[in-house]
Order: structure tokens, then sequence, then C-alpha cells
């Protein structure tokens, strides 16, 4: 009998499977012909829509008082719902078309990162994280363009040898003091300090790097500069809710560590973001900062107004939302999204195209914690419930810093004068895009609606 | 309240939000029309705020709205109340926006979204003076800077791009702080609590373009067109009075401190805004520089002390002095549009005196009518009834007198400046002398306004 977890893991394994199948035989029949496959393209949804109408109906199931499985279930839908985007985002966006390989990664990928979400031996643990890094390297490689491809590769399997590394050192900690070759994350739990303060320091490394957070962020700027932008989502969505998860089921005892670094990490992003002249790569280190602000919420955020399982749900879409309009954003402001346009390429542009600008300042402004927004009312939580002075004050400080690069940004969208000609521009914005940035505004108002 | 009532507050509340859509959707070209819906929305706007007028003239219970939903185990709650102390805060957003219709020309360069703009803001007042939590109204207010800044970007000024920079940094920021202030207030162990009182003061002030919160306040004034600088100001100064009401009801006792440092801080901001004034005199900033000081001056009244007096004078204060600013800013606009021959010049110069006189504070009229009374509450309070800090009170209002003073220095200077042709002419090519009678309605106007708005607070409630 298949329990509801199997399940949830296995419709995506099995459609990864499928696909790869029908790529083979339509492979065989068109072997010249690189032609669309629209129904790949189609299973795949549907698949991904069958795993997150399960995982919708445990959640609707669940206890309110089992917070554990609720997150568990909810960072499923998560990954689930981004692997859906990402398809159809990488439809709009790729200049190729995506192959049959190119779906069974996403999928593969996804299922990985499924089953990294809800089993807790640390030696499976490792296998489906390298096997998700490597999976995302293969993706990355394949549906890059020019001479990037060989430098992402190279930083993400840095990246994944890091945390290879960091993983190991970990269960060898743990199994010279037990010998069990089966350790999981709630042996670690149990144990006293001494045994397992330097594998729980090293498991928390990991869910730092996973959540992009500087200095340990490697390789997850430049991918998500120089990737394709669906592709990028999926490396970030995925990434960042496995780092949050394993540092959520870690329970580490004395969290100050874990809280200043995150913090810090998010100051350090938007510190970047400032800095930088491309497009690109301010977004890329905007869309980083999304990680650990996920992570402090997640781990010790708590509203005072909403039930904690309506606080995690909003976590949740904040991340997805987030990262999808952004990336969609960027995306709708072709010809503008290479990797080498600059701000001052965009002067004006506002002018021009209100609608996609409106989004992308949208977004900023969310993810930026700008009062009014849904990032705000996340922030606004976390400092309540931390009630650390000193982190209230780095969390204030990078809000000041994300305020000054987003005024930057639309200084030069709204202010400058156009260097666009009008007939060029002609992109609309997808009405899935209006609403996710209309949801990332309403629901910060929910100290005003509640 | 009846039926009746209960629906005019309604349509009074809903108005801005319904002429925004409209003239939204109306087409780009047709100016014309946009022109007319603006008109007749503002209109419908002063005969409903008429009604509520009435009530709060009577003393009526005034309506407050609340909107409940509940969905799934939560509960989804829009309540808004007008209250008697904001209702003529309300009446002068609806003059305002009144204001901007009949007497704002209706740009073909400008697009849909910015001749709606001005009554999106005017609906954000309007829910944003029905709150009663500051934790509600400020993130309302922070994200609608970004209307502003859009308005802002529209100007040909050179400096618009760093006005905007600076302004959104600075507003953001303090909206921020305030907000983390709140969050955390009443867990903190603070024991002296001024420090955060300021910092909640901080937004208000510096929507209220006083220099020592908001720097950019002279980038501000300087390089906004004329067309959207009197709506946006106005916006900034009711947003700005209103977080600092909100402010005031927080604190149930004003600490002396508090006090003191905010009188300081005041002082600060006039006496720099004056020695400006002083510096270069241009006609044109004039009514913004006074605007600022008095509301500093008000600011100053309103954190003197919890009694009655000291609200409703700050309130009729600041009143008064945005009402003087319109009217003057007509006038500036006038002057700016028509012809000026060199007969015509000792006239003009003697209606800059008289609309100065009107702002400057003389006693009796225009600024002047709210302004000595309550600088009469507040002798009468810290130094003939006072207990402590006489000595300081008595230096900080003879400061005030020094300043209130000297504001005449600039209107004597800018009044004395050389007055040319101005290259923008208008179509018509009005001279100064066909609109010679308007000029002197609009003075007349405003003075009899200010009095009439002083004796009724100073009547009702004092």
């Amino acid at each position: 009998m298949i329990n509801t977890q199997q399940l949830i893991i296995l419709t995506p394994m099995m459609a990864s499977f499928v696909v790869l199948a029908l790529d083979i035989i339509g492979a065989k029949k068109d072997s010249l012909i690189k032609s669309e496959k629209p129904h790949i393209r189609i299973f795949s949804i549907t698949s991904l829509s069958i795993s997150a109408c399960v995982i919708l109906k445990t959640l609707l199931n669940t206890e309110s008082n089992d917070q554990s499985l609720f997150v568990y279930l909810l960072s499923s839908l998560s990954i689930v719902l981004g692997a859906a985007l990402v398809i159809g985002l990488c439809h709009r966006s790729f200049k190729k078309r995506l192959t049959g390989d190119d779906y069974f990664l996403i999928l593969s990928s996804s299922t990985l990162a499924l089953v990294n979400v809800f089993i807790t031996n640390l030696l499976l643990n490792m296998a489906c994280l390298i096997g998700f890094m490597i999976t995302m390297t293969a993706l990355i490689v394949r549906t890059s363009e020019g001479s990037k491809k060989v430098e992402l590769g190279l930083k993400l399997v840095f990246s994944t040898i890091c945390i290879f590394l960091l993983y190991a050192l970990a269960v060898i900690i743990l199994q010279v003091n037990d010998h069990k070759l089966d350790v999981s994350i709630s042996f670690i739990n149990n144990q006293s300090i001494s045994i397992t303060f330097y594998p729980s320091l090293l498991l928390s490394l990991v869910g730092v790097i996973l959540c992009a957070t500087p200095p340990f962020h490697f390789g997850y700027v430049d991918c998500a500069e120089g990737a394709n932008t669906g592709v990028a989502l999926l490396l970030l969505n995925n990434s960042f809710i496995q780092g949050c998860v394993l540092l959520y089921r870690l329970n580490i005892s004395h969290p100050s560590f874990l809280i200043y670094v995150l913090s810090v990490g998010v100051m350090l992003t938007w510190i970047r973001a400032v800095d930088q002249s491309k497009i690109r790569r301010t977004v890329a280190y905007i869309s980083i900062s999304i990680g650990p602000t996920l992570a402090l919420c997640l781990l010790f955020g708590e509203s005072q107004i909403l039930p904690i399982y309506m606080y995690y749900l909003l976590l949740f879409m904040f991340n997805l939302l987030s990262l999808f309009v952004l990336f969609s954003a960027v995306e709708s402001i072709k010809p503008f999204s290479s990797h080498n346009n600059t701000w001052e390429d965009l002067s004006g542009y506002g002018k021009i195209n209100g609608l996609n600008s409106l989004v992308l300042l949208v977004v900023l402004a969310s993810i930026a914690g700008i009062p009014g927004t849904l990032g705000y009312f996340l922030k606004l939580s976390l400092l309540s419930s931390l009630n650390i002075f000193a982190v209230s004050i780095i969390i204030f400080l990078s809000t000041v810093i994300a305020i000054t690069c987003i005024m930057r940004i639309f200084v030069f969208i709204f202010s400058k004068h156009q260097h666009i000609a009008k007939q060029k521009i002609d992109n609309r914005v997808p009405l899935s895009i209006i609403i996710s940035s209309l949801l990332l505004t309403i629901l910060g108002f929910f100290t005003f609606l509640y | 309240m009846n039926f009746v009532d209960y629906y005019i507050v309604h349509i009074l509340l809903s108005l801005p939000l319904l002429s925004a859509i409209f003239i939204y959707l109306i087409p780009h070209s047709d100016i014309a029309s946009k022109k007319t819906i603006a008109n007749f929305f503002s209109t419908v706007s002063v005969i409903a705020y008429l009604r509520l007028l009435i009530l709060f003239l009577t003393k009526n219970p005034i309506a407050s709205i609340d909107f409940s939903l509940n969905l799934y185990n939560l509960n989804f709650n829009l309540f808004m109340e007008i209250k008697q102390s904001s209702v003529l805060i309300y009446g002068l957003v609806v003059l305002s926006i009144a204001f901007h219709s009949y007497s704002q020309k209706t740009s073909s360069v400008k697009n849909s979204l910015h001749h709606s703009i001005p009554f999106i803001l005017t609906f954000v007042l309007y829910v944003v003076l029905g709150q009663t939590d500051l934790k509600i109204a400020l993130p309302i207010l922070s994200i609608t800077n970004f209307l502003i800044y859009f308005s802002l970007s529209l100007s040909q000024k050179n400096q618009r791009g760093f006005t905007i920079f600076q302004s959104g940094v600075f507003l953001l920021c303090y909206d921020t702080l305030a907000l983390i202030v709140l969050q955390i207030y009443s867990s903190l162990e603070y024991k002296n609590k001024t420090v955060l009182m300021i910092l909640l003061l901080a937004p208000g002030c510096a929507r209220l373009l006083l220099p020592l919160f908001a720097p950019h306040f002279n980038k501000f004034i300087k390089n906004t067109d004329h067309e959207s600088n009197i709506l946006l100001t106005i916006f900034l100064q009711i947003s700005g009075f209103s977080i600092i009401l909100l402010v005031y009801e927080i604190i149930e006792e004003i600490p002396e401190q508090l006090s003191i440092i905010v009188n300081f801080m005041s002082l600060i901001n006039a006496g720099y805004v004056t020695y400006l004034m002083i510096r270069k005199q241009d006609i044109k900033f004039l009514p913004h520089y006074l605007l600022i000081i008095f509301n500093a001056f008000t600011v100053m009244i309103l954190f003197s002390g919890k009694e009655v007096q000291m609200f409703w004078g700050s309130t009729s204060m600041f009143i008064n002095n945005v009402i003087c600013f319109l009217m003057s800013s007509l006038m500036v606009k006038i002057s700016t549009k028509i012809k000026v021959y060199s007969y015509h010049i000792p006239m003009v110069r003697s209606f800059w005196l008289l609309m100065g006189s009107l702002l400057i504070g003389l006693p009796g009229l225009g600024v002047g009518a709210s302004l000595w009374p309550a600088i009469y509450y507040l002798i009468e309070i810290k130094i003939f009834y006072g207990t402590s800090s006489i000595y300081l009170w008595q230096v900080i209002i003879i400061l005030w007198l020094v300043i209130i003073t000297s504001l005449s220095i600039p209107l004597i200077k800018a009044i004395n400046q050389e007055f040319t042709v101005s290259e923008h002419v208008i179509d018509r090519e009005l001279s100064f002398i066909s609109i010679k009678q308007n000029l002197v309605m609009i003075t007349i106007f405003t003075a009899a306004a200010s009095i009439v708005i002083t004796l009724l607070i100073n009547l009702q409630f004092i």
C-alpha cells in the first residue's frame, strides 16, 4: 500500500521516466528534426498537477498542531508548483526548443528535491542532494548559451563538492561516535551537544550554502545571472527549500550564530546588489537574498495575528511568487534582459512599458521588505518574534540598502530620458504575473485586513 | 445617524476612487472628458462634505465604516472612522482636490494614469485619516509614495532623478524605522522612550518637509513642475500631519523632555528655512518656505502638551496654513503666466504684499488668524500656569517671535526685486489688468476663510 508521501514522490518520478521514454521514441522517429514537444510538456505539467493535488488534499486533512508535517507538505508543494512554473516559463523564454532530455532533468531534479524533503536518513539526504546538484548542473549547461555554460558548470560542481564534503564529514563524525550506518537527523537532535556539535555545525553550513547565503553563495549568483531564467528559478527555488528544511529539521539549540549569519547574509546580498551596474547581475543578487530571508522567517519567525499554518503558507508563497515574478519580469523586459545590458540601457523604459516596469518594481519592493508588501509583513513578524536588538538593526540596515537599490532602479526606469524607441518594444505581461505581483502587495496588508 | 447621511458619507469616501477609474478608462486623447469628469466628481465631493460639516457643527455622531469578511477561519476587517478631530482635515482634502480639478489645465502630454493619480492620492488620504492605528496607516502611505515619485518623474527639471532618489530613500527608511519601533515598542524595557517617540515622528516630519528630517526639501520644491508640485506638496503635508496626529494619540502623556526636544527641533527647522528665505528671495518659492515654517510651528504647538487648546490650536493652524498656501500658489501660477508690462509692476508688488501678509502671520489675517491665539495658549499654559522649565519656555517663545518677525524681511526683499516679463504666456495672452479682480477675490477669500476656520474651532472646542 503506497502512503501519501510515497505517492507525492512517485508521481514526478514516474513522469520523468515516461518523459525520457517518450523522448527516446520521438528521437528515433524524428532523428533529424528538433521539433517542439507539446505532448511531453502537457504530460509533465499534468503529472506535476496531480502531485500538487495530492499534496493539497493531504494539507487540508493535516491537523493544525502538526507543524513539521505542514512545513514538509508546503515545501513539497512549492517544489512541485515551481517545477510547473518553470516548464511554463522555459517554454516562453527558450530561444531553442526544450528537448525531452531537458524535461527529464527538470522532473528528476524536482523528484530528488521532494525525496530530500521527506526522508531524514543522512546518507540518503546526501545522495539526493548530490543527485539534485548534478541534474541541475546538467540542465544549466544544456540550456545556457555561449562560453558561460562552462563557467557555470564548474561553479556548480564546486558547490556540489563542498556540500558533499561537509555532509560526508558530518556523517563520519557521527559514525565514529555511534557506528550506525543509517544515521538520521532525529538521532542528532536526541544526542548530547558534545557529540553533535560539529555535525550540527557542518550540516548547518550545508543549509546555509543551499540558501545561497553570502559569503557561502558560491555559484548561485552566477547561475542566477547567466543561466536561463526558468532554470535559474528552478535551481534557486529547490535549493532554498531544501536548505530551509534541513535547517528546520536540525532544530539547533543555540541558534544565535545561525541568526547572525543569515541576517548578515541578507545585508551582504543587498550591498552587492547596489554595487552592480548590469541588470542581470543586480537581479541575481536580489534573488539570492530571498533564501536567507526564507530561512530566518521559517526557523525563527512567528506572526502575532495569524495562525502558524497561515504564516508558513504566506512564507512559501512569498518565496515562490517572488522568484517567479522576478525572473518573469526580467524575461519580459526583452531585448534588455541579456547579460551585458546595464540599467542605463533601460532609461525611460517605464514610460513605454508601464505595466512591465510596475511588476518589476512591485516584486523588488516585496523582496526588499518595503512597508505595504508581503516581504515587509514577514520581516516584521520575524523582528517581533526574535526580539534581538542587534538583529533588528541588521535587518533595518539591509532594508535601507535595499531601498537605495530600488530607488536607483526606479530613477533609471521612470525618470531618465528615453533611450528606447517606442516601436521596438511590445512586450505583454501575462495575467499570471500580474496576479502574482498583486498578491505580493495585497497580502502585505494583513495588519490592515485581519 | 440616518440612512441618508450614512450613504452620503460612503459616497464621499468612494468618489475619488470612482473618478480615478473613470478618468483612467477615458481614452488618452479625450482631454475635455477627463477634465469634465474631474470637475464633476470634485463638485459632488464638496457638496457631500458640506453635509458632513453640518453634522460636525451640530455635534452629531459621524459615520464609521466597518467591512468584515470571514473566510475559512480568517477574519478580514476594514475599519475607517471619521472622528471629530479629523473632519476638518477631510474638508482640506476635499478643497485640495477641487482646487486641483478646477485650476489645473489637463495636459495631453501626460497619460491617463497621471491624470488619475490626484484622485488615487485623495482616496488614500481618506483611508489614512480614517485609521486609528499607525501600523495600518503607515504601510498604506509608504506604498503610495511610489505614485508621488511617478508624478515627479514626468517633470522636465534637470535634477528630478536625484530628487526622487533622495526623497524616496528618506521617506521609505523613516517609514520602515517607525514601523520597526512600533513593533518592538511595547516589548522593549526602554526607560527613556523619548528617542523612540522622536523616531515615530520622523515619517510625519519628513512629509511636512521639515529640513532636519527632509534635507531634500529644497530640491523637491524646485524640481517639480508647478502643476504637480502643489498637489504633491499638499498630499505630503496632510499625510504627514495625519501621521503626527496618530503618534500624538499613541502618547498618553507628553513628557516635558519630549516637548522641549520637539520645540528645539522645530525652531531649528524654522530658523534654517527663514535663513534660506532671507538669502535667496525668490517669490515663486515663498509660499513653500512659509508653509514649512508654520508647519514646524504646528508640530511644536501640538507636542507642547495634551491640553485641548494645543490640539485644536495646531489643527486650525495647519488648516489655515494649507489654505493660504493653496491660494498663494494660485497667485504664483497666474503671475508667471501673464504678461506684465512696466506700468503693471506697482500693482503686482502691492498684490504680492497683500498675499504675503496673509502668509507671514500678521495678526488676524491668513495664517496669523490661528498663529497668535496658539501663541497665546502656549504662553498661558507654559508660562502663566506652568510649573517647570518656565525660563526655557520663555526662551523658546522669544525665539519663535524673532523668527516670525524676521519673515517680513524676505517678503519685502522679494517684492522689491525686478519683475520681468514671463516667457510662458498662456493662449489668451492675459494681461495683469484682466485678472486683477480675480486676484482680489482670491486674497479676500483666503483672509475670510482663515478667520472663519479659526473662530469656528475656537468657539466650538476651546
